[in-house]
């Protein structure tokens, strides 16, 4: 009898144990069960060249794949004044006349104003908040200064960035020159008033984004710490922003503050502040100073602003290399070790989607909360956005950082592109990431090469 | 004890055979390694100088002598040297369209193909700036919108809208535009090739030291990809974009080259630049290409490359009429030009990356 009661209760706990098992989540699997160079799950493609970041997700119908290469073109097409028969609608105001001018190969480009390949625009504002909480636009400029225009118009303003170098001393007494950026803003088409905040931005890559709108709101607010209640110094709490196509508030994803809650709002607001091309989303002309005259708004095609959404939701992400490579491996545990990855989250999962598979139910490694994070003096902007104060960024996805070097020849990184190097880019680091950035300083030389080989190898 | 001892030693015995077959393999594996580390740094080497720099000297001799023609007909406008002028831009045009066959580097992280080959022309700022009293020179052009630079205006220029201007239709202002126009090109072109010498921005030694120091290319792998993806990149482009869009809309409003009708030209002289690439060869020169690497393991996935871009070529030859009429009265033609670009694009962008993943282990 004892024996059975034995046997029943092995065989009832055997039960309950295969239960639980079914039932688990794909989190749960052992690490070593999961190829870690697959950065976007089932969205991941491998491809080492410039155009690595410009492959649509795997598995795409072929009606997708045709709006996809739509979208494609669309993005990669430069637009004219109107009225004309083919891509109308540039400007009269506008800071550059493609996407891709700023996206070079979908990811960073240029870090200056006003050229053919620039990728800086500059946000600006005055203090307060307007109806739903956002910036208040500048009298006269908006939310963004315009810094090109159409012949016969007049630019917002001309911007210009010079740097003076500042010299970081590691303990083991070797040295980085970082490069500290001084912005000016000339010749305005309106007197600037004295309480003018500013933030200047480099145009971020563009693939993975569908991924990353997938990532659930409950799955971003489980690493949220706004109290500090386990008292590591990092905070990180969500941006809220009003979202003009839902006409609600909703958790902010994308743009450097997160202040942009849907791909197809963040697609239709570039088109309309940097480009000068209405649509359905926003239909009035960028400027209310100098409009263009014509009644042709909105002047861009539902079907192409879709498309153009469309492109960069089922961009794929990159797949890492070199993740056996002992530095690499070393480089991730330093990584760990010394705290980058409390923000730079390196899994999130995304929601269940039966629209589109290779984004659905996906584990993926961002390198990201998506949460905002208050960076330090060094780095703010002094200009609010919604929820994020002026020193706070939202944690800038590190996927395909290591890509950089051959999509855009020249790599720049960070909000504004002011470091040179992925190492310039970590010694920049300060408030919340000011204690993992100090003990970066303390690593070894070869530990500290291991860590940006890690980053290397995103 | 003996049986187990006769056992052992045959075993032994087995094990040596084994060992013998094994290494014996190994030395035949290892006589291809030692010749294909050779070829493939070759195959880098004569894209760089026989394919690359050659072409890019061509691009700047081309427009140096339009800009001569241009100036000429500055000086002295007849319809003669405007006829001399539009030759010369298909020339240019046709070395600028052989060249989009290797779209990567300098042309690519610098922008060169947006400073030179934007479309469409914009009409509206180009009316507006022709009348304006805004300097038309080198300098005020080079701060102009990308739509209103390069090519196309230039061709808008030499040819009108309706494809029928003289001499004498030019205006001062049209002349002065076309002439900072052609200085522009030259300028852009002068900087590409001095962007690939060794005496200039020497993107050479980046291709050439490919897993040898490169910081682009990591190994010679990764160099053979990006050529292999700017070849197939450039079929697709021509395929599923330049043919594609005005064929499926029937619209001949939205094909590239349209003042001069040069669109079908510019479309074969895109896959013949990048069979150039793929042979190794140029101007006459034969070097080696990626053709001599795939060779060495699989003949057949050459020869089908190759047969697929003959077939893509004398496809895009049959279409006999210019673009702008084709889409509406050749589209068999077109559709087969399309079918055999597809298959191409498919042989090199599957097939052949596949093969150099597989056989070039650097």
């Amino acid at each position: 009898m004892k024996i059975g009661k034995t046997y029943w209760a092995t065989v009832v706990v055997a039960l309950i144990a295969s239960v639980g098992v079914l039932c688990t989540k794909p989190a749960s699997f052992p690490e070593a069960d999961y190829d870690p160079r697959l950065a976007g799950g089932m969205a991941t493609v491998f491809d080492l060249s410039s155009q690595s970041f410009s492959h649509p997700i795997p598995g795409l119908s072929a009606w997708d794949s045709h709006v996809h290469e739509k979208g494609d073109q669309i993005f990669e097409q430069s637009f004219v004044a109107a009225p004309a028969p083919l891509f109308s609608g540039l400007g009269p105001l506008f800071n550059n006349v493609s996407c891709i001018s700023c996206h070079h190969n979908d990811g960073k480009g240029t870090p200056s104003f006003g050229e053919i390949n620039s990728s800086m625009l500059m946000r600006v504002s005055i203090p307060g908040k307007d109806a739903h909480g956002g910036p208040v636009p500048v009298p006269g400029l908006g939310l963004q200064i315009q810094d090109r225009s159409i012949l016969g118009f007049r630019p917002e303003a001309s911007i210009s960035v010079n740097y003076q170098d500042s010299l970081v001393r590691y303990p083991d007494g070797s040295t980085v020159l970082l490069h500290v950026p001084r912005y000016a803003i000339t010749q305005p088409y309106v007197a600037l008033p004295a309480d003018l905040l500013c933030s200047p931005r480099m145009a971020p890559p563009v693939f993975g984004m569908g991924l990353l709108e997938r990532v659930p709101a409950e799955e971003i607010l489980a690493h949220a710490d706004p109290d500090d209640v386990d008292h590591d110094g990092i905070k990180g709490h969500p941006n809220y922003v009003y979202d003009p196509v839902s006409g609600a508030q909703v958790i902010g994803r994308f743009g450097l503050k997160a202040n942009v809650g849907h791909l197809l709002t963040q697609v239709a607001s570039a088109f309309q502040q940097d480009m000068g091309i209405t649509n359905s989303v926003f239909p009035q002309e960028n400027s209310t100073l100098q409009g263009d005259g014509l009644h042709d708004d909105p002047e861009l095609r539902d079907s192409l602003l879709n498309a153009v959404k469309f492109y960069v939701e089922t961009l794929a992400v990159p797949a890492r290399r070199n993740v056996t490579d002992a530095q690499v491996k070393a480089g991730e545990q330093y990584f760990q070790q010394i705290g980058c990855a409390k923000c730079h989250l390196p899994t999130l999962y995304t929601a269940v989607d039966v629209r589109f598979p290779a984004l659905s139910n996906q584990r993926i490694h961002p390198y990201t909360d998506l949460l905002l994070h208050d960076m330090g003096p060094a780095l703010a902007d002094g200009r609010p956005d919604y929820q994020a104060s002026g020193q706070e960024w939202r944690t800038a996805p590190l996927w395909g950082i290591g890509l950089f070097p051959k999509t855009n020849g020249t790599p720049y990184y960070l909000h504004d592109g002011r470091a040179r190097s992925l190492e310039e880019a970590i010694l920049w680091h300060g408030g919340e990431a000011a204690t993992s950035k100090n003990r970066f300083l303390q690593l070894s030389s070869a530990q500290r090469q291991a860590v940006i080989s890690f980053l290397q190898s995103l | 004890m003996e049986s187990l001892s006769i056992r052992l030693v045959s075993l032994m015995i087995g094990f040596a055979v084994c060992a013998c077959t094994l290494s014996g393999c190994k030395k035949d594996e290892e006589n291809h390694i030692i010749n294909q580390p050779a070829l493939e740094q070759q195959v880098l080497d004569d894209f760089v100088h026989v394919v690359a720099i050659p072409q890019y000297a061509a691009l700047h001799a081309h427009a140096d002598s339009l800009q001569q023609t241009v100036n000429a007909f500055m000086q002295s406008p007849s319809d003669l040297l405007l006829q001399e002028a539009r030759n010369r831009w298909r020339l240019l045009r046709q070395t600028w369209e052989q060249c989009e066959g290797f779209l990567l580097g300098p042309v690519e992280d610098d922008e060169y193909d947006p400073r030179m080959d934007t479309w469409p022309v914009d009409y509206v700022q180009m009316d507006s700036l022709l009348a304006s009293n805004v300097p038309l020179t080198l300098q005020t052009v080079q701060q102009l919108d990308l739509a209103l630079r390069g090519f196309h205006p230039v061709e808008y220029l030499l040819w009108g809208k309706d494809g029928n201007k003289t001499a004498a239709d030019f205006t001062d202002r049209q002349k002065q535009y076309l002439a900072a126009l052609v200085a522009d090109l030259e300028q852009n072109t002068a900087q590409l090739y001095q962007s690939w010498i060794s005496e200039g921005g020497n993107f050479a030694a980046t291709v050439i030291q490919a897993g040898q120091g490169s910081t682009r290319y990591l190994s010679r792998l990764e160099a053979f990809q990006a050529i292999t993806g700017a070849v197939a990149g450039i079929c697709d482009e021509v395929g599923n974009g330049k043919i594609a869009e005005p064929f499926t809309r029937r619209d001949s409003l939205i094909t590239e080259s349209p003042f001069s009708h040069n669109s079908m030209q510019d479309f074969k002289n895109n896959i013949i630049g990048a069979q150039q690439v793929y042979l190794g060869d140029y101007a006459g020169t034969d070097g080696k290409g990626l053709t001599d690497l795939v060779t060495l393991h699989n003949v057949a996935l050459d020869n089908q490359i190759r047969q697929q871009f003959t077939r893509a070529i004398q496809s895009l030859q049959q279409v006999t009429l210019p673009f702008e009429q084709a889409i509406y009265l050749q589209r068999t033609q077109l559709s087969r030009a399309m079918e055999a670009l597809a298959d191409l694009e498919n042989t090199l962008s599957d097939d052949l990356q596949t093969y150099l993943q597989q056989y070039v282990k650097d």
